[in-house]
C-alpha cells in the first residue's frame, strides 16, 4: 500500500507549550498520568497542556502512538 | 434526575475501583454520588482483560456469564529466543484465569452500585477539588455544558491512571519514567491461537522493560498487547512499533483483523506513601495499586474499593469523616496488599535489567526442571542445577 504522511495543520494543536496531533491521539490518558507537573488535561475528546509544563518529554515517551511532540521551533527534536 | 448539593461520599470515576467503593458505601448507609467523565461507563476499553478468579470474592463479586469471555488453563512464558515455560492457572498469579469483556464488567459493577442506592452521573468531568482550610470538602464538576460544585463528607479519587484528583488535593501520585508502562493492544479476530493459554513474551528485543501478551477471548479472537517502559522508549510510538513488528513475525496472528485498538498507561510503581488526606482518599489505579510485575490492577482496585466503601459507610453512620476514621482505609488496604506490591516492584526492577541472554537461561532452566509452581526455592534450585553462575544474580530477586 502506498502511504503518505498526512500533514494537516488543523489537526495539530500547538499552543507553544506542547503540540498534539489530534488525528493520532487515542484519548487514553497515558500522557496525563505520566506528567510530573499535572500539566495535561483530557476530557475524553479534548486534550490541553498548561503553563505548568516543563517540557521534560515524559509524556512524549509515555504516548503509545506518538501523538505528542514539542512545539514548533523547539530545540529538542530528539527524545532525551 | 434530581441531584443534591451535598453527599456523604462523592466518588470520582466509575471504573471498577470507583463503582465497588460506591456500592459498599451505599450498602453501608452513605448517601453516595458516582461521577464519570465518559458518556458510556466501561467504554472505550483500556485493558488487556486478563483477570484471575482468586481475589474477586473478597470484593463481593461473583463470576458472571455476562462478562466472562473465556477461561484459560494456564500461561506460557516465552523467552527472547523462544524457551517456553508453562504454568498452570493456580500458580500464574494475578493475571490469568479468565479473559473478560471489560466494558460489560465495568457496567455490571456500576449497576451494583446503583442497586445499592448510589446515584450516578455520566458525562460529568471533575475539574478540581474544593478546599476549606486545606481540607477537601467537595469537587467542581463540568456536566453537559454546566458547571457546579458538589460537597462531600469525603471525596474518593478513583480516577484511574491519570490520578489528577489526588494531586489537586496535594497528595503525591507522581511516577518515575521507570514505573510507567506505555501500553497498546489490538483485539485481533481471524487468528489461530490456542484459546486455552495466555502467552507472555519477555525480552528487550520484544518489549523493553515490559512484556507482550496474548490473551485469547475465544477460539478465533485474541487480545495482543504490549507494555514498554517509558524510560526505555527511544523513538516516539515505540510501543506501536514493537507490537506491529512482533505481530508481523507471527503467522498465527499476522492475518488477524483488528476489532479495536486500545491504548493506555500502566503504573508499575512501589505503593504510595499516602493515599488519604483530610476529606479525600485514593482507590485503585489512582492509588497506584497495580501489581508491578503483571500490570494487572482490576482485582486490586475492587478489593481496595470494598474497604474504602465500608470505612465510608461507617463514617456516614457515625457522622465522622475525620482523618483518623479515613485512615482505617489506608491501614486496611496496606494490610491486604502492600507487602506484595512492594516485593513485586523490587522483582520488576531486577527483571527489567536482565539481558536477553540471561532471560533465555532463566526460562530454559525453569522449563527444564518442570517448575510448575513458581516458588522461591523451586526456582533457585532449578537455576542452580543448570546455570550455577546465575544464582548470585537472582538471589536478591528470589
Ligand atoms: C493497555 C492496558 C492493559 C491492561 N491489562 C490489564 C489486565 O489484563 N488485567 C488487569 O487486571 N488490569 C489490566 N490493566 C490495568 C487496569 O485496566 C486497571 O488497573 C483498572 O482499570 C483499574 O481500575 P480503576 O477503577 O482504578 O481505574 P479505571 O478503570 O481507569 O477507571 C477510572 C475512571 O475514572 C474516570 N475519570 C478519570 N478522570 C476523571 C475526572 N476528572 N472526572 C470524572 N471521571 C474521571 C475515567 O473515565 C474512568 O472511567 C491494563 C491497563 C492498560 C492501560
Ligand atoms: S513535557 Fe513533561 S511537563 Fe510537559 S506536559 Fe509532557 S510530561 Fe508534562
Ligand atoms: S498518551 Fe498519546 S494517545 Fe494517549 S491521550 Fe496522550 S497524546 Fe493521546
Amino acid at each position: 500500500m502506498l502511504r503518505e504522511q498526512i500533514v494537516s495543520p488543523e489537526a495539530i494543536i500547538d499552543n507553544g507549550i506542547m503540540a498534539i496531533d489530534t488525528a493520532v491521539c487515542m484519548h487514553c490518558g497515558a500522557c496525563v498520568g505520566a506528567c510530573p507537573t499535572n500539566a495535561i488535561f483530557l476530557t475524553e475528546v479534548l486534550i490541553t497542556f498548561d503553563e505548568n509544563c516543563t517540557q521534560c518529554g515524559l509524556c512524549v515517551k509515555a504516548c503509545p502512538v506518538g501523538a505528542i511532540d514539542y512545539p514548533r521551533g523547539h530545540k529538542l527534536t530528539k527524545l532525551r | 434526575m434530581e441531584f443534591r448539593d451535598r453527599y456523604d461520599v462523592v466518588v470520582v470515576g466509575a471504573g471498577p475501583g470507583g463503582s465497588v467503593t460506591a456500592r459498599f458505601a451505599a450498602l453501608n448507609g452513605a448517601r453516595t454520588l458516582l461521577l464519570e467523565k465518559r458518556q458510556d461507563i466501561g467504554s472505550p476499553v483500556r485493558c488487556g482483560e486478563g483477570l484471575s478468579k482468586a481475589h474477586l470474592h473478597e470484593a463481593g463479586i461473583k463470576v458472571d456469564k455476562r462478562w466472562l469471555a473465556n477461561e484459560v488453563e494456564g500461561a506460557h512464558i516465552i523467552s527472547p529466543s523462544g524457551y517456553r515455560l508453562t504454568i498452570s492457572e493456580k500458580h500464574a498469579g494475578n493475571e490469568v484465569g479468565m479473559v473478560i469483556e471489560r466494558d460489560i464488567f465495568d457496567k455490571v459493577q456500576a449497576f451494583e452500585a446503583a442497586k445499592a442506592g448510589a446515584e450516578i452521573m455520566v458525562k460529568a468531568t471533575v475539574t478540581d477539588v474544593i478546599k476549606e482550610n486545606g481540607d477537601v470538602i467537595g469537587v467542581r464538576v463540568d456536566h453537559f455544558g454546566e458547571r457546579f460544585n458538589v460537597k462531600a463528607g469525603c471525596v474518593v479519587a478513583a480516577d484511574g491512571f491519570e490520578s489528577q484528583v489526588g494531586r489537586w488535593a496535594g497528595l503525591n501520585t507522581r511516577l518515575k519514567g521507570g514505573d510507567i508502562m506505555s501500553g497498546l493492544q489490538y483485539r485481533l479476530t481471524g487468528v489461530e491461537v490456542d484459546p486455552a493459554y495466555c502467552e507472555f513474551y519477555l525480552g528487550n528485543s520484544v518489549a523493553p522493560g515490559g512484556y507482550l501478551w496474548y490473551f485469547p477471548k475465544s477460539e478465533d479472537t485474541v487480545n495482543v498487547g504490549i507494555g514498554v517502559m517509558a524510560k526505555r522508549v527511544k523513538e516516539k510510538a515505540d510501543a506501536k512499533t514493537y507490537l506491529d513488528r512482533f505481530i508481523e513475525k507471527d503467522p498465527r496472528v499476522r492475518k488477524g483483523k483488528p476489532l479495536d485498538w486500545v491504548a493506555g498507561g500502566v503504573s508499575t510503581s512501589p505503593p504510595l506513601e499516602r493515599t488519604v488526606a483530610p476529606g479525600i482518599m485514593l482507590v485503585g489505579d489512582a492509588a497506584r495499586q497495580i501489581d508491578p510485575i503483571t500490570g494487572g490492577g482490576i482485582a486490586n482496585a475492587c478489593r481496595s474499593g470494598r474497604i474504602a466503601g465500608e470505612v465510608l459507610g461507617e463514617a456516614a453512620q457515625a457522622g465522622d469523616f475525620s482523618l483518623s476514621q479515613l485512615m482505617k482505609y489506608e491501614k486496611g488496604w496496606r494490610a491486604l496488599m502492600e507487602n506484595r506490591l512492594y516485593r513485586n516492584w523490587l522483582a520488576k526492577e531486577k527483571l527489567a535489567k536482565l539481558s536477553d541472554e540471561t532471560l533465555d537461561k532463566l526460562i530454559d532452566s525453569l522449563a527444564d526442571a518442570g517448575v510448575e509452581k513458581l516458588s522461591v526455592l523451586a526456582i533457585l534450585h532449578a537455576v542452580q542445577k543448570k546455570y550455577p553462575e546465575l544464582v548470585k544474580d537472582f538471589q536478591e530477586l528470589l
